[in-house]
């Protein structure tokens, strides 16, 4: 690290900001009751930004110049390069952070030093749960990776911090007679017993059996109920119009002050977590070198404020919060959902709703047509929405989870979506 | 370096039935502008190898991003004493004989531009897009990247130095009341020229982006529609691409395998696969696993032909090689992955195709997709979509749409294909995840779809 200062030092940049990540990462594939691949990955490099002032028509620009250094090439090609690359920038200015208190946070799970043995663990787990009647193991992926971080900064910071990411990714088929059909169960996480393995294969053996009498929901309106696993794709754009680079650019929706929708059957309350124990967000420091923090980003429906990297809080003249983190919502009320007939999605395609405009149109995977307590499972069709809109008639339930970078509510019911079906 | 670990692997394969390794390096820049903000970077680092042995039964991989001839000596040996071979269940193909060298033709060398031509090229846009009604922000971006591979075997050593370049134009309209945008997206596999824009693009985006802050909410149900190459291309990717990645019948989860040599589509319908299509972004010269690149004929005038295969599902399940074996960097595995897949064009206009709607859908630009090879569902995002009328678009504009369906339904119901073709610029990840640059693309078709 002190050879790359120099060199940095010696071409005369303003600043510099030098993250040094050395990681290592045990990949196991199972393929039905057999061992497909095993991968053992080792990296170490240097993601370097270097900063640049230059004078044009008497303002003061910042350039900047991003690249991955690996030590065995040539960090003088790179310099050179990052030299004149900085001089064309043209950027508003803005310091980089100058001090940061490492928070003390959960992000590994120390069984993570025997990545050899957690993956066995895993399979054994895997291979005991998925042993049943009309059910077999279709494939099992499991990633389990440890990394050690150091940030320097030219404003002086150095701060260290390991972190621990476990993923695990399961695809069980469910068969009856000549009929077959398969769900997945991916889980990301830092601590191995926050994966409830045998818990969700337990609960997702149930539904890959429901799914072999799936109907396609009927078209027209319904109440849809989205569990805690797609909480945080569908509060995306929520994250990205709170966000300060957002109201920096002018394209915010959001007004401090202001409710985040004219008006809503139940308030809720947004904020940014980065200390929340073994969040898939959360951080001791971050690029920056901000400390891992807790915003309130919207209270009881109301807007208090963007949550701003460095930069976006020296242009908006705020106190960084750091990027958002981990998503915590808490209701307001836990006013009851009630309703005699609602599609409960155990599972989108692919849940991604335009964090710009809000619209989201999603194909139901998995999910049950529930009327009157009674459960059809469903599977095909979309549901429509903008999610601004929905969130007029949001319903939270009175249980609480921890999803990996969520924590609040269950699950939420929006009411009256739009349904493509049969 | 390369004859040494040339070396370590004619020594490994006296004891392990097959043992090759790659290199990968690139190198590039990402340049990315909006209405305030300029950002400059290195393209992300794929520099890294891997020692990929087959022990009979199964794969053992070892990557690695530190770089040195010392090291990788050290690392490939203590790699290949610590594994234990098995009695050999699959054979796997054999690697070319020879060495061999490929390189993408550009017409014009992007380091032939300075940086500042490429910086003033995009600020150009820009400010362009800046002075339009109601824009109250863009994104433009340009990225150009070198991807160099190295597969090495006991057998020879092949190298391809690919260049792919992307350019993206976005426009963010507003009335003060709702926000919307519309994008234009180029590139491929060649030069500097890839970024060259059509006349009159940017003020058709301004000009689409300012329509849809009046678009409607499409009333759900099937319709009959007409899909520009892009949605084509998407339909084609999602429908019959992931479903025939013969990966995925190795773990049971394609209903495609029940289908191999039998219709699956309209007789209009023919899709191929072609990693060797010059320009296509998804395009290379050998696969990760050192298989020469050539096209597949997935889908022929409706029948299933064949599947895309890797080395690994080629070798258990005995289906021909088709050079489909991508990993998405050093870091992580081989699997089956598309390349450049489209429909083939087929014989009308596509003004004919428009005019012979009598009321339906003209789908216009897609966003995203995804897959469902097991329960043949299929699941793409379109930004908007125009309504036809006695054969001819109006005024009114739909926007988002969702098209969903079955599969088989979908592919049946194709029953116009248009005689021209685009490829679009994409990235295709399998499930949430294993990113690969791809192209997707073909003629108009005319097809039925639910649409909500």
């Amino acid at each position: 690290m002190k050879n790359i200062i120099d060199k940095i030092e010696q071409h005369g940049f303003a600043d510099f900001k030098i993250m040094e990540v050395r990681s290592n990462e045990k990949q196991f594939y199972l393929l039905k009751d057999r061992i497909e691949s095993k991968r053992n990955v080792q990296s170490h490099y240097y993601d370097i930004t270097v900063y640049m002032d230059h004078v044009q028509q008497k303002e003061t620009l910042r350039g900047e110049y991003n690249f991955i250094y690996k030590p065995t090439a040539d960090l003088e090609v790179y310099l050179a390069q990052a030299e004149v690359a900085c001089s064309m920038i043209r950027n508003r200015r803005y310091e980089l952070a100058e001090s940061t208190d490492i928070s003390d946070v959960q992000v590994l799970d120390p069984r993570l030093e025997n990545a050899e043995a957690v993956g066995t663990q895993l399979a054994d787990t895997i291979y005991r749960h998925t042993r049943d009647t009309n059910i077999h193991l279709s494939s099992a992926e499991k990633y389990l990776k440890r990394s050690d971080l150091v940030l320097k900064t030219s404003t002086g910071i150095e701060a260290r911090k390991t972190k621990g990411l476990i993923q695990v990714d399961i695809t069980l088929i469910g068969h009856k007679g000549d009929d077959e059909q398969e769900i997945n169960l991916q889980l990301v996480r830092r601590n191995i017993d926050d994966l409830r393995l045998s818990h969700r294969i337990e609960e997702y053996k149930e539904h890959v059996l429901n799914a072999l009498a799936v109907e396609v929901p009927h078209s027209g309106n319904a109440d849809v109920v989205v569990n805690a696993a797609d909480i945080y794709n569908l509060f995306t754009p929520v994250i990205f119009h709170s966000s300060g680079q957002a109201q920096d650019q002018g394209i915010s929706r959001f007004r401090p002050g202001q409710r985040i929708v004219s008006q809503a059957s139940n308030d809720f309350t947004v904020k940014s977590s980065g200390i929340l124990p073994f969040g898939l967000y959360t951080d001791p420091f971050d690029d920056d070198g901000i400390s891992g923090q807790e915003h309130t980003i919207i209270d009881q429906g109301v807007f208090k404020k963007h949550w701003t990297t460095k930069r976006y809080a020296d242009y908006l003249r705020v106190k960084p919060t750091g990027s958002f983190k981990n998503l915590i919502i808490e209701p307001a009320t836990r006013s009851v959902f009630e309703s005699d007939s609602y599609l409960e999605i155990i599972q989108f395609s692919d849940l991604s709703p335009d964090p710009l405009t809000g619209d989201l149109v999603a194909e139901i995977r998995f999910g049950y047509h529930v009327q009157d307590g009674m459960k059809t499972p469903i599977k095909g069709g979309s549901v429509a929405c903008n999610i601004f809109k929905a969130f007029e008639s949001a319903y939270f339930s009175s249980d609480s989870t921890f999803e990996g970078s969520y924590s609040g509510p269950k699950f939420i019911a929006l009411k009256d979506l739009s349904i493509s079906g049969q | 370096m390369i004859d040494l670990i040339r070396d370590i692997l004619a020594e490994a394969n006296q004891r392990i039935p097959h043992a090759t390794a790659t290199l990968f390096r690139n190198r590039g820049i990402e340049i990315s502008l909006n209405k305030k903000d300029e950002q400059l970077a290195a393209t992300p680092s794929n520099l890294g190898f891997v020692l990929s042995i087959f022990n009979g039964e199964n794969f053992n991989e070892f990557a690695t991003d530190v770089i040195d001839a010392d090291h990788l000596s050290k690392f490939c040996r203590k790699a290949i004493q610590g594994v234990e071979v098995k009695e050999v269940k699959h054979t796997l193909s054999i690697p070319e004989k020879g060495n061999k060298s490929f390189k993408t033709v550009e017409k014009i060398d992007p380091e032939s531009v300075t940086l500042n031509e490429k910086i003033e090229t995009l600020r150009e846009r820009r400010s362009n897009i800046l002075k339009g009604k109601n824009v109250v922000n863009c994104t433009v971006t340009y990225s150009e990247e070198s991807a160099t591979k190295t597969f090495i075997s006991q057998h020879g050593v092949i190298t391809e130095k690919i260049r792919r370049i992307s350019h993206l134009l976005a426009v963010y309209v507003s009335d003060g009341k709702e926000l919307k945008y519309d994008y234009h997206s180029s590139g491929g596999t060649g030069g500097f020229e890839l970024i060259e824009l059509p006349d009159g693009t940017i003020d058709e985006l301004i000009a689409t982006a300012n329509r849809l802050l009046d678009s409607q909410r499409i009333e759900p149900g099937f319709y009959d529609v007409v899909g520009t190459p892009g949605i084509a291309g998407l339909i084609a990717h999602e429908a019959f691409g992931h479903g025939v990645e013969t990966d995925m019948y190795l773990q049971d989860r394609a209903r495609s395998r029940d289908y191999l040599g039998k219709p699956i589509a309209s007789p209009l319908v023919s899709i191929i696969d072609d990693p060797s299509l010059p320009g296509g972004y998804g395009s290379y010269f050998v696969d990760d696993e050192g298989n020469p690149a050539h096209p597949t004929y997935i889908i022929k005038d409706g029948k299933f032909i064949q599947g895309l295969t890797h080395k690994y599902s080629s070798a258990v399940l005995g289906l021909p090689s088709t050079a489909n074996g991508r990993r998405e960097s050093f870091a992580r595995k081989v699997y089956t992955r598309m390349s450049n897949t489209f429909f083939k064009s087929g014989a009308q206009t596509p003004a004919d195709i428009i005019a012979s709607v009598e009321k339906g859908i003209y789908l216009v630009k897609g966003l995203s997709g995804m897959e469902d090879p097991k329960g043949w569902g299929i699941q793409v995002l379109a930004l908007y979509g125009k309504e036809i009328k006695n054969g001819r678009i109006t005024d009114k504009i739909y926007s988002p749409l969702g098209i969903t369906g079955y599969v088989p339904d979908l592919l049946n119901s194709v029953s116009m294909v248009g005689n021209d073709f685009n490829l679009d610029v994409g990235t295709c990840g399998k499930g949430h995840k294993e990113y690969v640059p791809v192209s997707s693309g073909g003629p108009h078709i005319r097809t039925r779809v639910r649409l909500g």
